[in-house]
């Protein structure tokens, strides 16, 4: 296969794997809490973490927010702390890369995201999956967890 | 101070605490897990209400982690599992019956089968077709080996016609832990092989 050609079906198949993952969003019975919490965990998913909006983390995020990614465990201050080393960039209306799968159940909802990345020993393409979980109670985010490993 | 001064008191003290334990209890809420799931109780999962429906998937996905994945009874597969079911993890066969073989290899000799998942997830999500299990796991730390940390793992799946039909779990390639599943699928020659 032709390079072109291989980047040509690699990315149908990335816009057929997002049309999926709207589809689906879209077809679910979400309560009208459930849809809430689903459009703000993705308002606070665009705004602060996409587009680097630290400032933004008290409208969307509870005081006692927990965070349980290995990497900045703690609360609101160490998330800020995190995300905060990357400057703030203009927020747009649309994500740059959209979640594959989204669903909200009761208090949480889930975001999956699909990456590509060359293995490391035979430097081949290959794709997988993270997840995002967070948990919304009286308007804002309390808990998040994600797929994230501890790095070096 | 009399002795009905003192009772008087005392009964004041008990109410005031009766009042705050109600009202700390309506705050917590109850945190049981919904009937019927198998789940620990480490995170608020007051809000958690399923389906009839949401229900039948969550007994059909518990039991195809505790028969086949835990118990290693791969010859159950398919009350589980779509025939053409599409498994995503990038170290995996793609099919059922690759995912099988592996695990045959893996462990040749079933268990007994469990009577109930072990460890119990410490989230189980199911809304509409989906399924997510996660699991609060432990490694060691890479930056301190003489500790461990916390971190979270995942397994998600999506129903079709009461079957699993797409799982997806993390499985990247990073830290290369999963590489004697490559190496093992490519020496079988099976065409469901993950890429080295």
């Amino acid at each position: 296969m032709k390079p072109t050609t291989l980047m040509f079906a690699r990315w149908t198949g990335i816009l057929v794997v997002l049309a999926t993952g709207c589809f689906s969003a879209a077809a679910q019975g979400n309560s009208v809490e459930e849809a809430k919490n689903q459009k703000l965990v993705m308002d606070w998913y665009r705004e602060v973490i996409a587009f680097g909006h630290v400032d933004l983390a008290p409208k969307y995020m509870a005081d006692a927010y927990v965070e349980h990614d290995p990497n900045f465990t703690g609360g609101r201050k160490e998330f800020v702390a995190y995300y905060g080393k990357t400057p703030a960039r203009p927020i747009q209306a649309a994500l740059p890369t959209k979640p594959v799968q989204t669903f909200a159940k009761g208090d949480y909802v889930v975001l999956t995201w699909e990456h590509s990345e060359n293995d490391p020993q035979t430097n081949t393409p290959y794709t997988y999956i993270t997840y995002d979980v967070v948990r919304v109670k009286d308007g804002k985010i309390q808990e998040h967890w994600d797929s994230l490993r501890k790095s070096k | 101070m009399s002795i009905t001064k003192i009772a008087a008191v005392a009964g004041l003290v008990l109410a005031s605490l009766g009042a705050s334990i109600l009202v700390a209890q309506q705050q917590l809420g109850h945190n049981d897990a919904p009937e019927g799931v198998p789940m620990k109780t480490t995170y608020d999962i007051s809000s958690l209400k399923y389906t009839a429906a949401e229900k039948k998937n969550i007994d059909l996905v518990v039991g195809y982690y505790r028969d086949c994945v835990q118990s290693h009874h791969p010859e159950l597969v398919y009350n589980f599992l779509a025939k053409d079911e599409i498994n995503h993890n990038p170290n995996d066969p793609s099919t059922p019956d690759g995912l099988m073989a592996m695990l045959a290899f893996r462990f040749p000799k079933p268990d007994p089968l469990h009577k109930e998942l072990e460890p119990l997830p410490n989230l189980l999500l199911a809304k509409d077709n989906m399924v997510l299990l996660m699991y609060d796991q432990q490694e060691k730390d890479p930056a301190d080996p003489s500790k461990t940390y916390t971190y979270s793992r995942f397994e998600m799946v999506r129903l079709q016609n009461g079957k699993i039909q797409e799982h997806w779990d993390v499985g990247d390639r990073r830290g290369n832990a999963q590489s004697w599943k490559i190496e093992w699928c490519s020496k079988t020659g099976r065409p469901d092989c993950p890429k080295p």
